[in-house]
């Protein structure tokens, strides 16, 4: 649901008028993006995989100060919950504070009380900051990382990266094949 | 310029002193299983289906703690399996590369063995490690020994006594045991060493109702230490191009080269109680006697055994 619509878009500000040496020198410059600002309640987004056609991730909140660039969705969002997919099947759920999306990017971001959930192997990860790399499919966690699971702990580390099933976890992201 | 590479060196390297490592614990509290290392994977595993696996390098230690005892393993890469066993993690398939230390300290003492390569595997409930490339195996004992001072008052101290010996690679088993409360350990059943042996221990000897120990040094081809052997006490056989020597505190002893096999029965704290020697009918040995510092050959005789 959008609450509320603001900030410029539309014509350059500086743009001459009467077709001048400085409306040219303007019109060669690098086009400013185009910007709409969005504050929104509660509503959620789904990313794709635009070659397969599968889930990846899916996320939910409560607020959020979105921004509309060039068409393309980024902001930050607050209350959030969600799904990790792996190969179009939910892999792991998580809840954070807030997130950052920037669909430009293909980056996702999420900050504060993370804590990520396997749906197959009842394993957890806690940590202060977590990433999702879009072109592995894997969380790259950062700040006190704790994956607990049945099977046992691993961490605290300053940085582990996982994949979205939460069954592999390691030091850097050379582990997991793309 | 020339001070590039050394920033670049410098930087990378308080980078690395303060990189935690990734550490594998199977259970927060009380753990009886951690892996850890500086760079790697792990996959926990899902259960008894489908167990887990890791690949880890950079100041690699692998430790297992039952009640008091504990074993660890250090190198610089390993990898291996983990499962679940009667509902503990169990670490299995462990190969292990460069710098490869192993530490078991137990009840009846240290046992340390260092070698270029290892591999540590699970075997019908026996632990098996197989070590090579300059393989070192260090027993350490240790007991309390009572004493009465001038002023008639009884003093307790530690006695350590090592036995140690070098060869080219060493199967050594482990085997799990129950203790009077039933708590479990696991000591060493039976070390193999192959190679050029260099044997070290300490034998005890009674002079006038009082005890010494004294050095005894061997080389032989193959060396056989068995905790249940014929005797019940744990045994030490060397065999082949067998010498050893024999030095009491000042150094004077005697060489013997020749024969078939030396047997060395230990004691619980690993010092050497009972030598026999055994050569064939007819072998020729050589014996040397060795006298004070100089070990220069101060008299010297042939033999049959």
């Amino acid at each position: 649901m959008i609450c509320a619509v603001m900030t410029g878009c539309g014509k350059p500000k500086h743009e001459g008028k009467d077709g001048s040496l400085a409306s040219k020198n303007a019109q060669n410059k690098p086009k400013k993006p185009d910007v709409v600002a969005i504050a929104t309640g509660q509503a959620n987004d789904t990313r794709t995989d635009l070659k397969t056609g599968q889930k990846m991730w899916f996320i939910a909140w409560e607020s959020a100060n979105l921004a509309l660039v060039n068409g393309q969705q980024s902001g930050m969002m607050f209350k959030v919950t969600g799904e990790a997919y792996d190969k179009g099947v939910i892999a792991s759920t998580f809840i954070a504070d807030h997130a950052e999306a920037d669909r430009a990017a293909d980056r996702l971001i999420l900050d504060g009380g993370i804590k990520i959930t396997s749906k197959t192997s009842q394993a957890v990860m806690t940590a202060k900051k977590v990433e999702w790399l879009a072109d592995l499919k894997v969380f790259k966690a950062s700040g006190d990382v704790l994956l607990d699971s049945p099977q046992g702990v691993v961490g605290p580390v300053d940085v582990l990266y996982a994949d979205a099933k939460l069954k592999k976890v390691a030091s850097s992201k050379e582990y997991f094949n793309k | 310029m020339k001070r590039f590479p050394l920033l670049v060196f410098l930087g990378l390297f308080s980078l690395a002193a303060v990189q935690k490592p990734i550490v594998f614990r199977d259970s927060a509290k009380n753990p009886k299983v951690m892996i850890q290392g500086n760079k790697g994977f792990l996959i926990p595993g899902l259960g008894p289906k489908e167990p887990g696996s890791f690949e880890l390098s950079g100041n690699v230690q692998i430790k297992r703690v039952i009640e008091k005892e504990e074993t660890t393993m250090t190198s610089d890469t390993a990898s291996g399996i983990f499962f679940k066993l009667n509902g503990n993690t169990e670490v299995d398939k462990v190969r292990m590369t460069g710098g490869v230390q192993f530490t078991q300290a137990g009840k009846k003492g240290t046992t340390v063995v260092d070698g270029a390569s290892a591999e540590y595997d699970l075997k019908e409930g026996l632990k098996e490690v197989n070590v090579s490339g300059q393989v070192k195996i260090s027993f350490a004992g240790e007991s309390e020994k009572e004493s009465v001072g001038k002023d008639g008052k009884k003093a307790v101290s530690k006695v350590h006594s090592t036995m140690s010996s070098t060869s080219k690679s060493a199967t050594i088993t482990f085997k799990s045991k129950l203790d009077e409360n039933k708590k479990e350990y696991s000591e060493v059943q039976s070390a193999i060493m192959r190679g050029p042996i260099q044997f070290e221990g300490l034998q005890l000897v009674k002079d006038a109702e009082v005890e010494k120990l004294q050095k005894v040094s061997a080389k032989a081809d193959q060396m056989r230490y068995t905790v249940f052997g014929a005797s019940k006490h744990p045994e030490v056989t060397l065999e082949g191009n067998l010498e050893f020597h024999v030095a009491n505190g000042t150094g004077d002893g005697s060489t013997v080269e020749g024969g078939n096999s030396l047997v060395l029965e230990l004691n619980e704290k690993g010092e050497i109680v009972k030598m026999k020697f055994v050569a064939e009918e007819g072998k020729q040995i050589k014996s040397t006697f060795l006298k004070g510092e100089s070990k220069k050959p101060a008299k010297g005789k042939k033999g049959g055994a």
